[in-house]
């Protein structure tokens, strides 16, 4: 393929990508806001089309990548290739439309990073909420522990009583 | 690709066990008299799942009002911790983010300043002007840097402040809650809920989960129990406290109780103080120390071994000194790895060439530089030996390094103009040289020493004698130990020299009627040797003496051997030819000398080295050879960096990096040449490809866009902590709405409804964070 044509194919990738992370954070955007809302029945039928968007994002990538080594060893680019290396070398009528495409890609993933760094601090909140909401009960076969809960609300427990909990 | 997203969902089923029993369990655990085997054996409704686990599906529970209060209340508690953390990592985000946000790009601009100034002096690197603005423009660069740093080590400096201050608003409140146990035990003892001062108490516990996460426990008395990471703050109507410290490593620790324990608290503004010093300002502190530490590492790399623009040094001292880090009170005895210098020295080779400043004759020395065996003592030394030149260490352990007086040095990787000093390429004095390189086994010649032969100088015999104790293996004797010693023998009318590997034997007379001769004697050394007898060569009124010119482009330090094929006179013999070896003997040219050459013509023999011959005869038969050293990298050991010796950074971080204060008061030392002629920028070339170099220390960026990395960085995490406080905040609002709305709910089912969606997001989190990566690449693609 001519260096032309691999930037022309390199502005669609950019484009798919900029369209596709766009909805993916749209999509875990979506997903955040129902946690915030208390609402499990979204949390649960967002994940099939977070999936698949995911991996329509994951083919472009890996379409890109093929697309920009050969743009590199055409065009001679050491090391990691990035616009401002590859934008002095690419045909001069199609600099503004490369630009304008990696813009709007690097945008789109930006936000969707964003969307994503949320979304890992909310697990670190709930995986904290579900310790402390089991605390005190016994999760695994054949556990026994000190249930405080049990001790508050059994009728007549004495303080510091032993239940053998066995699942 | 794989999302790894088939392993979260598995993960997400196979946690719904955990997920059932444990809500079957917290329910279960509110009924009067229950144990966990007995409701399992008496439930109803089991269900048997994979594995043969029977899990139960609940159970209706009637009087469950507190522990649904429990649960709720244990929630908003967190989302309080979380909130609050979430509130001080955006603050402290945006205090960041507003030191990057200078009008006119900032630091960014003055990095690209840097280069374009450096590309403006490329066009007449004798301006003086331009060269002040190289300098200008570096401290502009150093200043901001310097100025970026202390901004984000005053926001670091804070958190011991402020964690210290809300410990004690920490304290205040847990002495509160302490007395209200008290109270709320006397109450309640009569059998009457004490909601008043239930609801006091709770709102204590929630503005210390603001400051800090608590985990709380009830106690069957009515009294509450805290405690911070398994620390108890509150027992009963008992309060411990919380301080501020600061851990070895210069931290802010959180401590609880008398014993002073640490903890780390999860949640809570001081978990968010905490982080923040550790990840967020810590993180980006050392990412522009990295920055610092690189950029001056390059540009020093460059200038050491650059010409500044009046030639060589005339003296030197350098910026660093070694330390006494052995305390016996010298200083220069430490190993050069052990000797605390700010940069670290590698293993490599140090050239250095002194030039004669009357004829423009250069000698260049190779020093080979292992920080684990040298000491700056043996530098000094080896410094030293070199002709013309001296070295001395002062008390303070500075390298001061001087030339003699009509001579310079330098450190340049420069070519040497006229590399045949020694005349063994058709030079004006005859010499004889072997036709290969060495090593030679000499150990038939030396089986009955000493080996004897003759070398006759202009008519008159010198005896040379060899002994076996003249090599350290006789079968595999150097040139240079043979040179050493025949030497010994010659006196002054003849000197021998390793060249190229080679041995050659040059009388000291000059011009055409000088001869030279060599015989063989006892042992046939010469034969051994391969060296020409039994003719005699004549010296010659005009020698060839290669030129050298232009600057060696390769990447790697070695030599070029020439050796004539055939004898004859160059430009007039038909089909003379040199040939051209590198270090490995590999043939990289061979050059028409013969009739259709022009004597004096350049010829280019690649890698940015061209040579020209002068008229005169060579001869292959005598073993006429020249080498030329073609240096890539003047200082692979890092030393010259190390020291500070005309460095263009002073300094290692960003706090303290500054432009050279020699630099500043006299911009001509700024070296841009490699050459010392006039109008050389050829170092300057290299300054302006560290621009687009990309660099394994900042991550394979190049320096600019490194420091785009950060500042996206910076970005980044102000942005997520925005949207963290949005959807904290929000979180917060819809518990305290689902807490007001609660009544008479199924535990069970509100539980596992709750440890569904806590599931659901945890599944969907876990495929975010490998979209990550995919987003990742973009936006370095896009820089």
């Amino acid at each position: 393929m001519s260096t032309h044509d691999l930037v022309e194919r390199l502005i669609d990738i950019l484009r798919t990508e900029a369209d596709l992370h766009d909805r993916l954070q749209s999509s875990m955007a979506s997903l955040r806001n129902a946690y915030s809302a208390l609402q499990t029945d979204e949390l649960e039928t967002g994940l099939a089309p977070l999936t698949k968007l995911g991996e329509q994002a994951a083919q472009s990538a890996m379409a890109r990548d093929e697309i920009c080594s050969q743009l590199a060893e055409q065009l001679g680019v050491a090391g990691r290739l990035t616009m401002s290396k590859l934008l002095p070398l690419v045909p001069h009528q199609l600099v503004g439309r490369l630009r304008e495409a990696a813009d709007l890609a690097k945008s789109a993933a930006q936000r969707a990073r964003v969307e994503g760094k949320v979304g890992e601090r909310l697990l670190a909140l709930s995986a904290r909420m579900q310790r402390h909401l089991l605390g005190g009960v016994p999760t695994e076969e054949g556990a026994a522990i000190y249930d405080g809960r049990a001790m508050v609300h059994r009728a007549g427990a004495r303080r510091g009583s032993m239940i053998e909990g066995v699942l | 690709m794989s999302f790894g997203l088939d392993a979260a969902i598995r993960a997400l089923s196979a946690s719904q066990l955990a997920i059932q029993t444990a809500g079957q369990n917290v329910s279960n655990a509110a009924t009067p008299g229950y144990s966990r085997q007995r409701v399992l054996l008496a439930s109803a409704l089991p269900h048997t799942i994979k594995g043969g686990f029977q899990v139960g599906t609940g159970v209706e529970v009637s009087g469950i009002y507190s522990t649904v209060d429990d649960g709720l209340e244990l929630r908003l508690r967190l989302q309080h911790s979380a909130s609050g953390r979430a509130q001080v990592d955006l603050r402290l985000w945006n205090d960041i983010e507003s030191l990057f946000n200078e009008p006119g790009g900032g630091l960014s601009t003055q990095l690209s300043d840097v280069f374009s100034q450096v590309g403006n002096l490329q066009s007449d690197p004798s301006d003086l002007g331009f060269r002040n603005g190289v300098v200008q423009s570096g401290k502009a660069l150093t200043a901001n840097l310097n100025l970026l740093a202390d901004g984000i080590s005053t926001i670091r400096n804070g958190t011991f402040t402020q964690v210290q201050s809300l410990a004690r608003e920490v304290n205040q409140h847990a002495q509160v809650i302490a007395d209200l146990n008290q109270e709320i035990t006397r109450a309640e003892a009569t059998g009457i809920r004490a909601n008043d001062l239930r609801d006091m108490r709770e709102q204590r516990i929630k503005a210390i989960s603001e400051v800090v996460e608590v985990r709380s426990i009830e106690r069957p008395t009515g009294s509450v129990d805290l405690s911070i990471e398994g620390r108890v703050l509150v027992a009963s109507n008992r309060a411990s406290s919380i301080t501020a410290s600061v851990d070895n490593a210069g931290k802010t620790e959180l401590l609880i109780g008398s014993g002073a324990v640490p903890v780390v608290p999860s949640g809570g503004q001081i978990a968010g103080l905490l982080a923040h010093e550790d990840t967020g300002a810590n993180r980006v502190l050392a990412d522009l120390d990295r920055l610092a530490f690189n950029l001056a590492l390059e540009f020093n790399r460059v200038q050491t071994t650059g010409i500044p623009r009046d030639g060589s040094f005339d003296s030197l001292t350098s910026f660093y000194g070694v330390q006494d880090t052995n305390g016996n009170a010298a200083r220069g005895d430490e190993l050069l790895s052990q000797s605390g210098l700010p940069f670290t020295v590698q293993k490599g080779e140090l050239y250095v060439t002194v030039t004669d400043k009357a004829t423009g004759q250069l000698e260049r020395t190779k020093i080979d530089v292992d920080p684990q065996t040298m000491t700056l003592n043996d530098l000094q030394a080896a410094l030293d030996q070199i002709a013309h030149l001296s070295a001395a260490i002062d008390p303070n352990g500075r390298m001061r390094i001087s030339a003699d007086a009509g001579f310079g040095f330098d450190f340049a990787n420069r070519l040497d103009p006229q590399p045949d000093s020694f005349g063994s390429f058709g030079g004006a004095s005859p010499s004889i040289g072997t036709t290969l390189s060495g090593p030679f086994d000499l150990s038939t010649a030396l089986a009955s020493p000493p080996a004897t032969f003759t070398v006759n100088i202009d008519g008159t015999p010198l005896a040379v004698d060899l002994s076996p104790s003249d090599f350290r293996t006789p079968s595999a004797a150097t040139a240079a130990e043979l040179a050493a010693a025949i030497n010994n023998d010659l006196g002054t009318s003849a000197t021998a020299q390793e060249v190229g590997g080679r041995l050659v034997i040059r009388s000291n007379s000059t011009g055409s009627a000088a001869t030279l001769s060599l015989a063989d004697g006892t042992g046939s050394p010469l034969a051994s040797l391969g060296m020409s007898t039994g003719t005699t060569r004549t010296g010659q009124a005009q020698a060839v003496t290669p030129q050298i010119s232009g600057s060696y482009t390769g990447s790697t330090n070695g030599s070029l051997r020439f050796v004539p094929n055939g004898d004859g006179q160059i430009g007039v013999t038909p089909g003379l030819t040199v040939s051209v070896f590198d270090e490995n003997g590999a043939t990289i040219a061979t050059l028409d000398v013969g009739s259709t050459y022009s004597p004096g013509t350049q010829l280019d023999i690649g890698e940015g080295v061209q040579v020209a011959f002068g008229a005169g005869n060579v001869s292959a038969t005598h073993g006429d050879v020249f080498e030329l050293d073609t240096i890539s990298d003047s200082d692979s050991s890092d030393i010259l960096v190390a020291l500070g010796l005309n460095s263009f950074f002073h300094g290692t971080t960003a706090a303290d990096l500054k432009v050279n204060q020699t630099l500043q008061s006299n911009p001509d030392f700024l070296a841009a040449g490699l050459t010392g002629a006039s109008g050389d920028a050829s170092n300057l070339s290299r300054l302006l490809d560290l621009q687009g170099q990309d660099l394994t220390a900042l991550d394979s960026y190049s320096i600019e866009d490194f420091y785009a990395t950060v500042v996206g960085e910076v970005g980044f995490e102000g942005a997520a902590a925005e949207s963290t406080v949005e959807a904290q905040d929000s979180l917060l609002a819809n518990l305290q709405q689902q807490r007001d709305s609660i009544s008479g709910v199924n535990i069970d089912e509100e539980m596992i409804d709750l440890l569904r969606f806590q599931q659901a997001f945890d599944a969907a989190s876990r495929f975010v964070t490998i979209v990550n990566d995919l987003t990742q690449t973009l936006v370095n693609l896009g820089r």
